[in-house]
């Protein structure tokens, strides 16, 4: 995938003249990922995209749960993580959105949003409220995280996440990819975070669902306070 | 200090009146209260957050229809009218309908604003009554109020409404509104003060609460003035403290109040904090229409580990992560000191600072990394000949590449469009209308204003520049009912002859501002990109033909370059003529030209300046 990555990255010479200025500049701003790709590509690796001036992925694949081309829930997971960090760095993803169980919508609806030029009935039907950022993140501060969730229109609802148990986990499922496992999660703090809705958990891989929240767009006062 | 010995217990209540902003604790309270914790263990210091009952009193009473930015609203946005001094007046002088009449026609039309401040205005006597009676029920001794804004009627209603029922209180007002000759005009027309301080509270409050225990005269209180056996006396001020001096503040109480209030679920609270006093550039060359600081014009910074240790504890402590700096600047070293530090924390902090607007890139990235989301640099024009009418030692060009490069590291910049300068023509203007919608990508003012006459600024001390006539605003004859003498020694601003251009053409400008938010927020960007050695513009701004193109040839994207920091054509020249020998004026002309035609650069004053911004604002892409 790095190589992938790389090459998509650093294949830009003569570019402008086989392809005219708008064509060049497009493709020398946007990544293509596989799924195998995304379940490769850690948090340090997007980050350092987005400095190399990319501003947009594009997915190869349907982000499907169910059907003939169903993700296994390892890259499905993968995929979200992916979604969610894009949405922190700023990042647009070009992605579809295929067949996913009721409950796990709901998880979705905060992330830049899929293309629905061509699967216009699986748009985030069920989103509350158009997509602007700041609907559903965290932040870190000193021995704490706050996360704040405003998917529903006109609700605040504000979590303060402390004390080195609950801490400990959060900050492991916050950890880029998709926790596998929960021996060294604090099983309490798990269910209180997942009935939140603040983890997906899907087989034994879990999520943290909002992004992280670390410097907003501009201008930042179109974010309420926390 | 002695309390220890002298064995008193002293009670003291400290109060934040209305219209303190509802989500920041008061700094000049969270000072006192930790001094007073730091004096004596016999000091009972507590502070109540009355700005936090009037909201829910307000709430209450007009069917929840009274929200935080209405709050908001008559504290700030009507500041220049005094609309928050104004609601309190019905208390002050005991009449449900004190001016009402009045005070809505020099309102004019502010839709359902005006009715709520009436509304605000016939609830403040009952307010004050009841929250004046629950205060005595406290058993307190010593009352202090803190006024800052739009805060003095509040007091004064307050102090009057504990007079009357307690007489034997004692009162002390301070804050910004008392510095100087203000101070002791308002406590030579109100007697239920007893004592009003001026200036800054570090040398006057434990020399007070000393007082107060009985180990010291009270003509041995710096920046006091004070009343004994009919008599009243003023004390000067103490000399500034050092930064080193300067007190953390304790905000446990606001915190606490804020949690119990019934109204918690619209408060955001936010950590106020200062790492620093006074203005390191008013100090050399104060800014003509600027009146912060009073006395206290000279520069002091806490150093950056006490200040780290400040706000590390402070953060940690009460779970914020919105900070608001109070500081009038940022101190300089700070980009050497503090900054680094902050941006070595893995924390998503959010902070607010005042700032000189000619920073460089490193420093703007530094700004960012160590958290600072929103900057105020006091950018006022982009007209250099009106930025030297300010004292603001920077040129219209040096601000729009502020703007440019704000842009593109994601740092909100607040500002103002000023107007009404003495000698200022509708041409500083140009350059502003000219070239709006080629920056429709860059961050527009808020509005446009004209400048108030504002007590301790240059142009309130200096008759010779420019604003001769002058009598206190007319509000406060609305407000006050004090006769002219004293209302001229209680102002802060001042109503004069209007300087420069006309009201007509400050619609006009409103106007242009106006379209220029609509064009931002429909997602303009102008960014420039290097592919194969070619600079690649790409126009994506509201009113230009979007497109990506690139620039003719390589002497273009040299000057493009060399255009990053503003340029007159002679230095541009010199530049390229290093590049190519065969250079003439009439060449740099040409492709200015191209420039000017595609909208790619800004010029003022000779100068012209790169618009594009050099990293692509992703965000701003996404949200559009
Ligand atoms: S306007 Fe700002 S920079 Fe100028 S003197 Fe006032 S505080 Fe200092």
């Amino acid at each position: 995938m790095t190589n992938n990555l790389s090459s998509q990255t650093t294949r830009k010479n003569g570019i402008l003249d086989r392809l005219g200025h708008a064509r060049a500049l497009e493709l020398s701003q946007s990544v293509r990922l596989t799924a195998a790709d995304v379940v490769a590509m850690t948090f340090a690796q997007m980050k350092s995209l987005r400095t190399q001036g990319i501003w947009k992925l594009i997915l190869d694949t349907d982000v499907s749960l169910d059907g003939e081309n169903a993700l296994s829930n390892a890259e499905f997971l993968a995929i979200i993580c992916m979604l969610r960090d894009a949405t922190r760095l700023g990042l647009r993803v070009d992605w579809r959105l295929g067949d996913v169980p009721e409950h796990v919508l709901p998880h979705l609806c905060h992330l830049t949003p899929p293309d629905t030029s061509s699967s216009p009935d699986n748009d985030l039907l069920s989103r509350p409220q158009p997509f602007s950022f700041g609907q559903f993140f965290w932040k870190k501060g000193p021995d704490f995280a706050i996360v704040i969730d405003r998917r529903i229109p006109g609700k605040n609802h504000k979590f303060v996440i402390s004390g080195e148990d609950a801490l400990t986990t959060f900050l492991r499922l916050a950890d880029g990819r998709p926790h596998i496992g929960t021996a060294d999660l604090d099983r309490e703090s798990m269910e209180t975070l997942e009935r939140a809705g603040i983890v997906l958990r899907l087989g034994t891989r879990s999520i943290i669902v909002p992004y992280r929240l670390s410097h907003p767009p501009v201008p930042s006062y179109a974010i309420e306070n926390i | 200090m002695n309390l220890e010995e002298s064995g008193i217990d002293l009670n003291i209540l400290l109060v934040s009146v209305p219209w303190q902003n509802l989500n920041r604790p008061s700094l000049g309270l969270g000072i006192l209260a930790q001094m007073a914790k730091q004096a004596h263990p016999s000091v009972n210091c507590r502070t109540l957050y009355l700005n936090i009952k009037w909201f829910e009193y307000l709430s209450e009473h007009m069917d929840l229809t009274f929200t935080a930015s209405d709050y908001s609203d008559i504290s700030e946005e009507l500041f220049d009218i005094g609309g928050g001094d104004f609601v309190f007046s019905s208390s002050l002088h005991k009449t449900d309908e004190w001016q009402s009449s009045r005070y809505a026609e020099l309102m004019g039309d502010r839709g359902d604003l005006t009715e709520k401040l009436m509304t605000a205005h016939r609830l403040a006597p009952r307010f004050i009554d009841e929250a004046a009676d629950a205060i005595v029920q406290m058993g307190f001794d010593v009352i202090g109020l803190s006024s800052v804004f739009s805060q003095n009627v509040a007091c004064l209603a307050l102090a009057q409404a504990l007079k009357d029922k307690s007489p034997q209180i004692k009162i002390i007002m301070g804050g910004a509104n008392c510095d100087g000759v203000q101070g002791t005009a308002l406590h030579k027309s109100y007697d239920f003060l007893d004592y009003v301080a001026s200036g800054e509270g570090e040398s006057t409050f434990p020399a007070f609460l000393d007082y107060l225990a009985g180990n010291r005269p009270v003509t041995d209180i710096p920046g006091l003035c004070w009343r004994e056996n009919g008599m009243s006396g003023y004390n000067p001020p103490a000399p500034l403290p050092p930064g080193s001096e300067l007190v953390r503040p304790d905000y446990d109480e606001y915190f606490d109040q804020v949690e119990k209030s019934s109204r918690s679920d619209i408060i955001r609270p936010e950590l106020v904090m200062e790492s620093s006093r006074g203005c390191w550039w008013g100090q050399k060359h104060h800014c003509t229409f600027c009146g912060l600081n009073g006395a206290g014009m000279a520069f002091r910074n806490k150093d950056a580990d006490t200040m780290l240790e400040e706000l590390i504890d402070l953060v940690a402590k009460h779970q914020v992560l919105d900070v608001v700096m109070a500081d009038n600047i940022i101190s300089m070293e700070y980009f050497r000191s503090f900054l680094p530090r902050l941006a070595e924390r893995d924390w998503d902090i959010r902070l607010h600072y005042e700032v000189k607007a000619n920073l460089k890139r490193d420093q703007l990235a530094l700004l960012r990394d160590a958290g600072v989301n929103i900057i105020q640099p006091g950018i006022e024009s982009v007209s250099t000949r009106l930025l030297g009418l300010m004292r603001k030692g920077v040129s219209g060009p040096r601000n729009v590449a502020l703007l440019r490069d704000c842009e593109a590291f994601d740092l909100t910049v607040q500002w103002y469009l000023l107007t009404g300068f003495p000698g200022e023509t509708s041409d500083d203007f140009l350059s502003f209308e000219r070239y709006a919608s080629a920056m429709s990508h860059l961050q527009p003012p808020r509005t446009a204003l004209r400048i108030s006459l504002e007590r301790f600024s240059p142009y309130f001390d200096d008759l010779s520049l420019g604003f001769q006539n002058r009598r206190h605003a007319s509000h406060y004859d609305l407000i006050y009912d004090l006769p002219d003498e004293a209302l001229t020694d209680i102002a802060y601003l001042f109503d004069t002859d209007n300087q420069g251009i006309s009201d007509k053409k400050l619609t006009e400008l409103r106007d242009l501002i106006d379209s220029w938010h609509k064009h931002y927020q429909a997602g303009s960007r102008l960014t420039q990109t290097e592919i194969d050695g070619e600079t690649v513009i790409c126009d994506e701004r509201a009113g230009w033909e979007h497109r990506a193109y690139g620039l003719p040839d390589s002497i273009h994207a040299y000057a493009y370059r060399c255009l990053d920091q503003p340029l007159g054509t002679d230095a541009l020249l010199d530049a390229l003529s290093g590049h190519d020998p065969d250079m003439t004026k009439e060449s740099v002309l040409q492709i200015l030209s191209y420039f000017e035609e595609n909208g790619l650069v800004f010029c003022d004053d000779g100068h012209y300046l790169a618009l594009a911004t050099l990293e692509t604002r992703t965000q701003k892409r996404m949200a559009a």
